[in-house]
């Protein structure tokens, strides 16, 4: 039988080749023979690990949300989301996001797949409500729960809060692809986020590139590509978005294939948007 | 008296080429009898087993404050009152501290990127239960040693699920107490068939459960007991049990539906107080269900029985036509009215009696090559009620004498309106009918 760690590994590289090309791939492979050597030269330090004190992290945390968190304005965009399980084909869901980050709000209406049609997603504050059509009913869900069965999360929508819900525990230098990124791993500080440990890499302009995510026992869970962002004004939107489900997914012809989701974002404005939108009523309405 | 019981006989014997017919329908309805009793029994008792080893046990201490789960914070003084349940008679199997982990949406098992959802997680100790979950239908594997922190049993339907083989590592991943994305690597040590509800339930070690939910490692959610009967003790075992802890803790006494079960959990309180759940309750519906099909069989026997009067009475009215003559001759022999309608009354008994036992012979055999002949595939149904993939059946005593006592009633009825009728007839008007 296929080992599984050997099939982790072996997935996470050809992600790599798929996203940022193969010589990141093959920077990873020649990490993984590293890997052993790195853990005996005394682990953190000898990767650049350093003490971060609350206020540090803040700080490098805060300026990475603050490239993509919008508290001046309102923000809508049209989500298409193509989730590809391997061996079973693609599904897509097409869907409005309109995101008010002032107030933590967020609204979602499916539009496609027909089967879907008019769901909606409400979230005020830490409350999440999903609305469905046929039995015309809202239920309460949680933010850390999957986002239409796909390998994104509730709050993979919301607002960026890295800095209020993390502190950096280590950080490090590494090229990704013909990025030279911060590598920072975090910590959770709140039992809010959906994954109690992750890791980011961050671009010389303070944009996310890459993200993993892991179990509070050091699993790895998801990995997240940010390839594309979009600049508007002082903000950036990210644009395209690829996410790899390390545990999910299907041995096709004799290789191993990982779950993925492909996020792309579209028409994304900032035009200010009425109240109603974040509204029950406005979703039943929608809705029917 | 012996003489009429020896003539009886003498009869029954030399007429037994009438009684053929009667006898085999005899035959027929207590084999239907015994075979609906005996199989529903099976069934509950098969049901029962793999309920009692679900739910922790037969009766099931449980503690809750008012948030939904049970939680056990006086472990000692709680197994103080299963110690003290044998002092008075409860005859004790053995005994169950689990940690339980219910969720429906965020039990996650991987292997290999297949992936499947369970219900719940239960953490036991695996010598304290052994001689309950040895009794898994184990496909591969066994119960894990004491010391095994690692390893997890999984049923054939996560099984097939995952494509996971005994000794391969699979990923557990829950949501912690806390709301934390927690997993753990654990060794399939054993896989055992089952492909109903009771099948989306891993068993691990208590320990190692508590730690993935980021609880104290020798945390108790329940405390259960296993009874040696317990079919006929259970309800009285959970009273005894709920008395017992009535002297130490605050207690909230037997739980006896669902929804008593639903509104404990949830009733808010100061304290934590204890109380008992039994396995009946636990399985209301489905006791329901089973109790509906003994009625429905209950009334179609009936209706049988009723059918078997009118049968042996039609017969007994013929064989009286046949034997008029014999009869004219015995009591003009000077044989009493009395001991006429007795005569007959005894040769239905004997017939009645060995249509019972003919009867059941026939169903307890039936029943044995069946349960040694037929082994049935693994699903929904065949794991619910059936042990082991085979039919259990149970014929207790107080069924055996039910179902002759039936028969042999039914057998009596019949004869009842001849044999007064023979009682009736004068020797000269007998001996004149041709016949």
């Amino acid at each position: 039988m296929y080992g599984q760690k050997r099939y982790v590994l072996e997935m996470r590289a050809s992600f790599f080749s798929y996203i940022y090309g193969k010589k990141a791939a093959r920077l990873v492979s020649t990490l993984r023979g590293l890997m052993l050597a790195a853990l005996l030269c005394l682990g953190g330090a000898a990767l650049g690990a350093q003490d971060f004190s609350r206020a540090e992290s803040r700080e490098i945390l805060e300026r990475v949300d603050r490239l993509v968190t919008y508290p001046q304005s309102d923000f809508s965009a049209e989500y298409t989301v193509v989730e590809s399980r391997p061996g079973e084909g693609n599904s897509r869901t097409k869907m409005t996001m309109f995101r008010r980050d002032r107030k933590d709000t967020y609204t979602i209406i499916i539009m496609e797949p027909a089967g879907d049609r008019g769901k909606g997603y409400l979230r005020v504050g830490d409350k999440l409500w999903l609305y469905d059509p046929v039995p015309r009913r809202f239920t309460v869900i949680s933010s850390k729960d999957r986002f239409q069965n796909t390998s994104l999360r509730n709050s993979d929508f919301t607002r960026s809060s890295l800095a209020e819900d993390f502190r950096i525990v280590a950080r490090r230098q590494e090229e990704l692809g013909s990025y030279l990124t911060d590598v920072y791993d975090l910590e959770a500080v709140s039992d809010k986020v959906s994954f109690p440990k992750k890791r980011i890499w961050i671009d010389q302009n303070h944009l996310v590139r890459k993200m993993e995510d892991y179990s509070l026992s050091g699993r790895h869970m998801r990995t997240t590509a940010i390839p594309d962002y979009k600049e508007l004004g002082d903000f950036y939107v990210p644009t395209r978005i690829v996410i790899q489900d390390e545990l999910r997914g299907r041995r096709v012809d004799g290789a191993v294939q990982h779950q993925r989701t492909f996020v792309s974002v579209a028409k994304a404005s900032f035009q200010s948007l009425p109240d109603q939108v974040f509204t029950r009523a406005y979703i039943e309405r929608v809705g029917d | 008296m012996r003489g009429i019981f020896f003539a009886a006989w003498r009869n029954f014997v030399r007429n037994l080429h009438r009684y053929r017919v009667l006898l085999a329908a005899l035959v027929i309805i207590t084999l239907v009898l015994t075979v609906v009793l005996a199989v529903v029994l099976g069934l509950r008792a098969s049901l029962h087993e793999k309920a009692s080893r679900y739910f922790a046990g037969d009766a099931v201490v449980l503690g809750y404050i008012g948030d939904g789960d049970s939680q056990i914070d006086h472990v000692e003084e709680v197994l103080a009152a299963v110690e003290g349940l044998a002092d008075g008679g409860v005859s004790v199997k053995t005994r169950s501290l689990r940690s339980t982990y219910y969720d429906q949406q965020n039990i996650e098992l991987f292997f290999s990127g297949y992936w499947f959802k369970q219900r719940r997680l239960v953490g036991v100790e695996w010598d304290l239960e052994r001689p309950v979950l040895e009794k898994f239908d184990f496909v591969e594997g066994s119960v894990p040693e004491e010391e095994d922190e690692r390893g997890i049993l999984i049923s054939t339907a996560t099984a097939e699920q995952l494509r996971v083989g005994l000794g391969d590592e699979l990923l557990v991943s829950i949501r912690s107490d806390r709301g934390r994305t927690n997993t753990a690597e654990l060794i399939v040590r054993g896989i055992y068939a089952e492909s109903s509800f009771f099948g989306y339930t891993p068993y691990m070690h208590r320990r190692a459960l508590n730690r993935l939910r980021e609880a104290p490692e020798d945390r108790v959610n329940e405390v259960g007991v296993y009874l040696r009967d317990p079919l006929a003790t259970q309800e009285e075992a959970a009273r005894a049990l709920a008395a017992k802890l009535a002297e130490r803790l605050p207690s909230f006494g037997v739980l006896e539906t669902r929804e008593a079960y639903r509104d404990e959990a949830r009733r808010k309180r100061d304290r934590r107080e204890y109380g008992v759940v039994t396995v009946g309750a636990q399985l209301e519906e489905i006791n329901d269900l089973l109790s509906a099909m003994a009625l429905i069989a209950g009334t179609l026997i009936f209706m049988f029985l009723c059918i078997v009067v009118v049968g042996v009475s039609n017969t007994f009215a013929m064989i009286i036509w046949e034997r008029t003559r014999e009869i004219g001759t015995l009591r003009a022999l000077g044989m009493g009215r009395g001991r006429t309608v007795l005569s007959f009354l005894i040769e239905a008994g004997i017939l009645g009696l060995a249509g019972v036992v003919l009867g059941q012979l026939l169903a307890v055999g039936l029943m044995e090559l069946f349960r040694l002949l037929f082994h049935f595939p693994p699903n929904f149904v065949s794991t619910l009620f059936l042990t082991q993939g085979r039919l259990r059946w149970i014929l207790p005593e107080w069924g055996i004498l039910m179902i002759g006592v039936l028969v042999l009633a039914a057998s009596l009825l019949g004869s009842l309106r001849s044999a007064l009728r023979a009682g009736r007839m004068r020797p000269v008007d007998a001996l004149h009918r041709q016949g």
